[in-house]
């Protein structure tokens, strides 16, 4: 059962947006290959990434890491290693502890499941997903961003170019 | 003479007045004909209507960019099975962690 946070408030995407990113930019280009300020520019996705996030939970909506955006996964994972860093930047600008979910093997098999009794459904279901997940990134952050995120890296950080470009 | 041709100044003078005044007359006309003639769209005009329309046009791009992304991410996924890898944030109140 997921928990539902008390009452928090969002702050600005300004706000959340002002963290200085340096120490885990430096760690993300150890083990992604890409240059530093191709590394600084995926940490503001990021950020977005986690303002937009907060967002849609106080709209009670709940996005999803799709390939596209696997890039910002990752600079994600970064960041959370940095655990008190990650903890302070959650606390002071979104008022809690913004959890990372990666699907467990249960969800899977459910997916695996639904996939092979109904595929055209899924298909069906999945699009409308998408939808509501674009056109919240569109709506919230421009449409420069939902086209960068949902476009553009799919042809950027295409799964064979990420398990390129990461080291180990 | 020269009061015949003084008259005579005064009197082109007139007639070119009148040529000017009369076209200007004549384009006046036309213009009032065109105004009455023109379809009014009042909606085109109204401020708020006016806005409105613009959303309008702005919502429908929104849609078409948003399901043509989403259109070709689901071409992606069948063509790369790919699935969603991660799925974000049940969040937690802090004073709870």
């Amino acid at each position: 059962m997921q928990k539902s946070p008390e009452i928090f408030t969002v702050c600005s995407l300004e706000q959340a947006l002002q963290f200085d990113g340096t120490d885990v930019i430096h760690r993300f280009v150890e083990h992604v290959n890409t240059p530093l300020i191709e590394a600084a520019s995926i940490f503001e996705e990021m950020k977005k990434w986690l303002w937009l996030n907060c967002k849609a939970i106080a709209e009670g909506k709940q996005l999803k890491v799709i390939t596209p955006i696997s890039i910002i996964d990752e600079m994600w994972h970064t960041f959370i290693l940095f655990t008190e860093d990650y903890e302070q930047y959650c606390l002071s600008n979104f008022g809690f502890f913004l959890h990372h979910r990666p699907p467990r093997h249960s969800d899977k098999v459910q997916y695996q499941q639904r996939h092979e009794s109904n595929p055209d459904l899924l298909v069906a279901f999945k699009r409308k997903e998408l939808t509501d997940q674009i056109g919240f990134t569109y709506d919230l952050l421009g449409q420069e961003t939902a086209q960068l995120w949902y476009g553009e890296f799919s042809n950027r950080y295409s799964p064979e170019r990420l398990a390129e470009i990461t080291r180990g | 003479m020269k009061i015949f041709g003084a008259t005579r100044s005064v009197a082109k003078f007139c007639a070119s007045l009148c040529a000017i005044t009369g076209s200007l007359m004549v384009g006046n006309v036309a213009q009032a004909a065109d105004r009455d003639a023109a379809p009014r769209n009042d909606d085109a005009r109204d401020p708020i209507l006016g806005s409105q329309v613009n959303l309008n046009a702005a919502q429908q791009e929104r849609d078409t960019i948003v399901r043509e992304l989403a259109d070709k991410l689901i071409e992606l996924e069948r063509a790369e099975s790919l699935c969603v890898q991660s799925v974000g944030v049940p969040p937690m109140p802090a004073n709870k962690h």
